[in-house]
């Protein structure tokens, strides 16, 4: 890490552990021992005049006399000590404890480099305001202790702590735009607005070497920028003044002081920090001032930092500014807010299909679909408000002054429904719509990162909800988060660690009793959170994409129990749910025929089992693989059917083998329009040729009823839970050694394939 | 043994199968061979009678300056870990003598058994330092004393290590055993002593700045909950977010480090407060302080105690070593595993020959310039 870096860092440090010290003799008595500590040297002092007020590394009683006479008044030194050798020594004077104040460091082995000169430096100068609120929080106890403090002074002891813990939040505030890389004219704002802040909203100005030859200095950061207009040629000329002596320098102008702290970059002073104080406050100014100036100094001096930081804030392709600066103004948002009722919200936008455009037409369809999203989501706005983009298909709107959580919700509304229009310009049909998820900066609370992620959770949850929606953050979003993530995390790897284990639930002859097989349903034996149900997790493994290697794995597992069964129950087949991604895959089909082959189970064992809205126009491009599959020789099942309005005519068109009637339907037998409906059902199925497999009978009445339709099969709890594999083992050797009498008698049904016998090979010609 | 000029060094192992006393004298025995040493350490393993592998020890020694303590594992000159160490030294012109403190006040520690420089006079002196390893107050002990000692006498040492929840810490001094508190030596030579100390992690990503931290206990990061910045940037399993045993033994693997002057200091999670989200350190990360997650794997770490080695040894000057004395950081083991630590101190006998002894300790000391000294996840090595 460049000794810049570093030594912005040490410095914040410093201050912090100052800031602590609560008596004058507590800051005078940790001071050497914090400044060895930030400098890393074996040797630092604090003297007053040749009096030691603090030291370490430095023996009780030995004279310091050679050190501060070789140190003079240039404040560096190599000297040679009796006990240690030869010392690089470097002395920076402290004002507060009088005019032979200094604090003073040395190494064995080492020199100083530049950034840490101007560390000690700072170190100096912060250990006099430390001192200076030290003093003044002792004086009010004194006053306090005699007589009632006046008004006056109270002030005068608040604005000394607020001064300390202002400038460790300032420090602080500096330090993370610097880690995180702002651009170096942040920064710079940064500090001047930390000095100002600190000295009491003073107008405060950094004047620096600019120019591309850096032959001119200009003014780079001003907090009063109509200030600077009027003054800019006087401040450069003080600034220019101030580059060339050795301390701070001031000048009365008018009624007014003007400060100036040179700022230094490689030990060469290019500007300097420039303060207009009262002239009661020059004193308390000046050591501030110099501390910030040293900090500058730090900042510019990380050349790295000042290369790499050239970022533009804006994103290439949608004109929008960047999280950085998104950041950045919330950040200022949330520190303006102030006791007008008024608050801050942030909306976390993501586009609901964007995915799907951009796979589908390509890149540089996606890109203007891209921008025409954010030119939509910008017409909603006002002027204060902004609207940025994160990255990918996700943006964020910073709605600086809402008057309500109701006002935040409708300006989401609005952007969803802004986006959700056709994109026609394009030539797409479909607008991508989008997620919303919606935070507000609780009062007094004011933290950017936080509220930004409060908005992402809460858009998390919108998803959740199918896309198009608008979700208010809630607190318990995060533990909702921080569970979803750690069960996203634990399923990458479930099929991995083998944790998956299906279950099987019979489907039985209602005539005779007899298992026909039975439908593979998948479990996942976590290791903290037991045993879990698809419904727990295959809506995680679709969001993240795990579903392929889950439902491969279940694929490939339930054909191998198959093969298992068949040795007791030769006719047993066994049903696999898949879901419309795995089916719209194309390479669907190849996994089927290489898990059947794998596991040498013929394939009319197998039954794939697929939802019901996959038949609809507008699904998944099905219409293929099933014909593929058919040819494949697999049946095809339509699970829950009759909840997914497909139409009767593509029921006919489409090369499936049988029909589940959903268990709301069988449920609902006990009244008359309940029952009707199943018969419906049965008939239909009866008419297209079709098996019927009744799902969730779980009362005798039920199974009776169904069979008295002409039901032939069913499956649900009345006949067996799902079982593990050795449990259907032994039921399937059970049923299949004894064929039981049927348990109620049931018109025969001449039974015949005709899905198989209509299907046409996809090549075109009919199958005998 | 080494043996240079007549500077000598010997370090044998015995198991206590037999019973703790017998080995005790026996490693103690095979070690000084019939010599008078200058300074013996003892390192004991943790579930041993101490009081019995003293006394064994002494049966051989006498008198002789002593100091040690316990260890999780301790490698002697050759084979696996054993029950106990002994290491002896001695010869013309090197001199010792040893201190022990108890002192509530964990700085005053550091100053009492600093004043035993005060018995030994040498050109070069160096002081020995085996703390408690459950004090986690080691950085205030080495400030203790270097109050006393200043910077021209360098501090090497290592805490005394124990399976924490079954064993319990102890320390060794002349014929006593002490709980807690710091026992020390003070070594004085007509020539230099070597030390070296490395990690082998490496800084990666981005910096944090330590936004709220009273020392031991960091509460956040970037303005972040320390824990949750933490692991989120580690892209931690889940288990670690909630469990206290998965945290800690994915923590050891990911110290922190503290941006310092020369390099980033390794500074161990010890802990985590699941409730609060704080993290928590035995050395402190101060408060506005940068910090980088560090990363290591088996090469880095075995380079680093190779470096170490050589780099104690590169201190003797033109002298050979007598032999090495190293302390490895318990933490060092869970990503080394077993073959990493087998080769860790494989590497160290190649550098150190016969007399080395390695000991794994709970936070480790180094000061030889600079003013800091407290280590975490490293390995120091001391070469006489």
């Amino acid at each position: 890490m460049p000794a810049s870096a570093t030594s912005q860092a040490q410095l914040v440090e410093f201050v912090a552990a100052t800031s602590s010290s609560r008596s004058e003799a507590e800051v005078v008595g940790a001071a050497a021992e914090l400044a060895a500590t930030t400098i890393d040297a074996e040797v630092a002092l604090l003297l007053d005049g040749e009096e030691v007020l603090s030291s370490t590394g430095w023996a009780p009683g030995a004279d310091v006399g050679p050190l501060v006479r070789a140190l003079g008044t240039c404040g560096s030194a190599t000297v040679d000590l009796q006990d240690l050798g030869p010392v690089t020594a470097l002395a920076m004077p402290v004002p507060s404890l009088g005019p032979g104040g200094q604090l003073v460091v040395a190494r064995l082995d080492d020199g100083f480099e530049p950034a840490e000169r101007a560390l000690v430096m700072g170190m100096a100068r912060l250990l006099g305001v430390s001192v200076d609120a030290a003093r003044a929080l002792e004086g009010e106890r004194d006053a306090r202790a005699e007589v009632e403090a006046t008004a006056g002074e109270r002030l005068r002891l608040l604005a000394a702590l607020r001064e300390r813990e202002m400038l460790l939040t300032t420090l602080l505030e500096v330090q993370r735009a610097i880690s995180h890389r702002r651009p170096l004219e942040e920064v710079l704002d940064l500090v001047a607005r930390g000095t100002s802040a600190s000295l009491g909203d003073v107008p405060v100005a950094l004047v620096l070497q600019s120019g591309p030859a850096g032959d001119r200095l200009g003014v780079v950061a001003s907090t009063h920028p109509a200030l600077t207009a009027t003054t800019g040629d006087d401040l450069v000329a003080l600034a220019a003044r101030a580059v060339t002596a050795p301390g701070t320098s001031s000048e009365r102008v008018g009624g007014e002081v003007r400060l100036a702290a040179p700022v230094h970059l490689q030990g060469r002073a290019l500007g300097a920090l420039l303060a207009r104080v009262a002239p009661a406050d020059v004193e308390a100014a000046e050591g501030l001032l110099a501390a910030f100036a040293a900090h500058a100094s730090i900042a510019l001096g990380d050349a790295d930092t000042a290369a790499i930081t050239r970022q533009a804030f804006y994103d290439q392709l949608t004109r929008l500014p960047n999280r950085a600066l998104l950041l950045d103004r919330l950040e200022r948002a949330l520190a303006r807010r102030d006791a007008t009722g008024r608050s801050t919200a942030l909306l976390f936008v993501d586009l609901d299909r964007f995915k799907q455009v951009n796979d589908r037409y390509g890149h540089a369809v996606g890109d203007r679909v891209l921008a025409e999203c954010a030119a939509r989501v910008e017409g909603c706005l006002r002027a204060d408000d902004t609207a940025a983009r994160l990255g990918g298909d996700e943006f964020a709107v910073l709605l600086e002054d809402v008057t309500s959580e109701g006002h935040a919700v409708e300006v989401a509304e609005r952007l969803v429904h802004a986006v959700s229009a056709p994109l026609r310009s394009l030539g797409i049909e479909l607008g991508v719509g989008a997620s919303v998820g919606v935070a507000l900066a609780a009062d007094g609370a004011g933290d950017a990162h936080a509220l930004l992620g409060e908005a992402d959770l809460a858009m998390y949850r919108a998803k959740a909800e199918g896309g198009g929606a608008v979700v208010v953050f809630h607190p318990s979003m995060h533990a909702e988060r921080t569970d979803r993530l750690a069960l996203e995390a634990d399923l990458a790897r479930a099929v991995d660690r083998e944790e998956l284990v299906l279950h099987y639930q019979p489907v039985v002859d209602l005539r005779d009793g007899r298992v026909l097989g039975a439908e593979a349903l998948v479990r996942w034996q976590h290791p903290v959170r037991g045993l879990l149900g698809p419904d727990v997790f295959v809506p995680v493994a679709e969001a993240t994409g795990d579903i392929a290697a889950v439902g491969r794995w279940v694929l490939r597992e339930a054909c191998r129990a198959a093969v298992r069964w068949r040795v007791t129950a030769p006719s047993a087949t066994v049903a696999v749910n898949v879901s419309p991604r795995q089916v719209a895959d194309p390479g669907f089909v190849a996994l089927v025929r290489d898990a059947l082959r794998d596991a040498r189970l013929p394939p009319e064992a197998l039954v794939l089992e697929i939802t019901e809205s996959m038949l609809l126009p507008g699904g998944a491009p099905v219409l293929q693989r099933l014909e593929e599959l058919a040819h494949a020789d697999v049946s095809v099942a339509v699970d829950d059917f009759g909840t997914g309005y497909s139409s009767l005519s593509s029921l006919r068109r489409l090369p499936v083998d049988e029909l589940k009637v959903d268990r709301s339907f069988v449920r609902d037998m006990g009244d008359r329009e309940g029952l009707a409906v199943v018969r419906a059902v049965l008939d239909l199925a009866r008419a297209l040729g079709l098996r019927c497999v009744a799902e969730g009978v779980e009362h005798a009445e039920e199974a009776a009823l169904l069979a008295r339709l002409g039901c032939e099969r069913a499956q649900g709890y009345y006949f067996s839970r799902p079982l593990p594999e050795g449990a259907l083992l032994e039921m399937l050797a059970e049923r299949a050694a004894a064929p039981r009498p049927a348990p109620v008698p049931v018109p025969r049904q001449p039974r015949r394939r005709p899905a198989r016998a209509e299907r046409r090979d996809p090549a075109g010609a009919p199958r005998g | 043994m080494g043996e240079t000029g007549d500077r000598w060094m010997a370090t044998s192992q015995a198991s206590a199968a037999a019973g703790a006393r017998r080995a005790g004298a026996e490693a103690a025995g095979r070690a000084l061979a019939g010599r008078a040493p200058a300074l013996v350490v003892v390192q004991s393993a943790g579930h041993l009678d101490h009081v019995e592998v003293l006394a064994g020890v002494r049966s051989v020694t006498g008198e002789a300056p002593l100091l040690g303590g316990s260890a999780t594992d301790a490698f002697g000159a050759e084979g696996p870990a054993t029950d106990v160490v002994v290491t002896a030294l001695g010869g013309s012109g090197l001199r010792a003598a040893t201190a022990a403190s108890s002192d509530p006040d964990v700085r005053a520690r550091g100053v009492e058994v600093a004043r035993a420089l005060e018995h030994v006079a040498g050109r070069h002196r160096l002081l020995l330092l085996l703390p408690d390893g459950l004090d986690y107050s080691q950085d205030q002990l080495v400030r203790g004393v270097y109050d006393v000692a200043g910077p021209s006498v360098p501090v090497v040492g290592g805490g005394s290590s124990a399976v924490v929840g079954r064993e319990r810490t102890a320390l060794l001094h002349g014929g006593e055993v002490r709980r807690g508190g710091v026992v020390a030596a003070v070594l004085a030579s007509d020539r230099p002593f070597g030390v070296g100390a490395h990690h082998g992690m490496r800084p990666v990503g981005d910096a944090l700045v330590v936004t709220g931290s009273t020392g031991l206990e960091v509460q956040t990061l970037d303005g972040e909950p320390a824990l949750d910045a933490y692991l989120a940037r580690l892209s931690a399993p889940s288990a670690a977010h909630y469990d206290a045993s998965a945290f800690a033994a994915f923590a050891q693997l990911h110290p922190l480090g503290l941006a310092r002057r020369r390099r980033e200091e390794a500074r161990v999670v010890v802990g985590a407060d699941l409730r609060n989200r704080t993290l928590q350190f035995v050395t402190p990360v101060p408060q506005g302080g940068l910090v980088r997650l560090m990363e290591g794997d088996t090469g880095s770490v075995l380079e680093a105690a190779r470096t170490a080695c050589d780099e104690a040894v590169g201190g003797l000057g033109d002298h050979a070593p007598a032999g090495l004395l190293v302390f490895s950081c318990v933490a060092r083991r869970q990503l080394l595993g077993e073959e990493g630590v087998a080769a860790e101190v494989a590497s160290v006998r190649e550098v150190g020959g016969s007399a080395t002894s390695v000991s794994h300790s709970f936070g480790e000391i180094a000061r030889t310039s600079g003013y800091a000294g407290c280590h975490n996840q490293t390995l120091v090595a001391l070469a006489v």
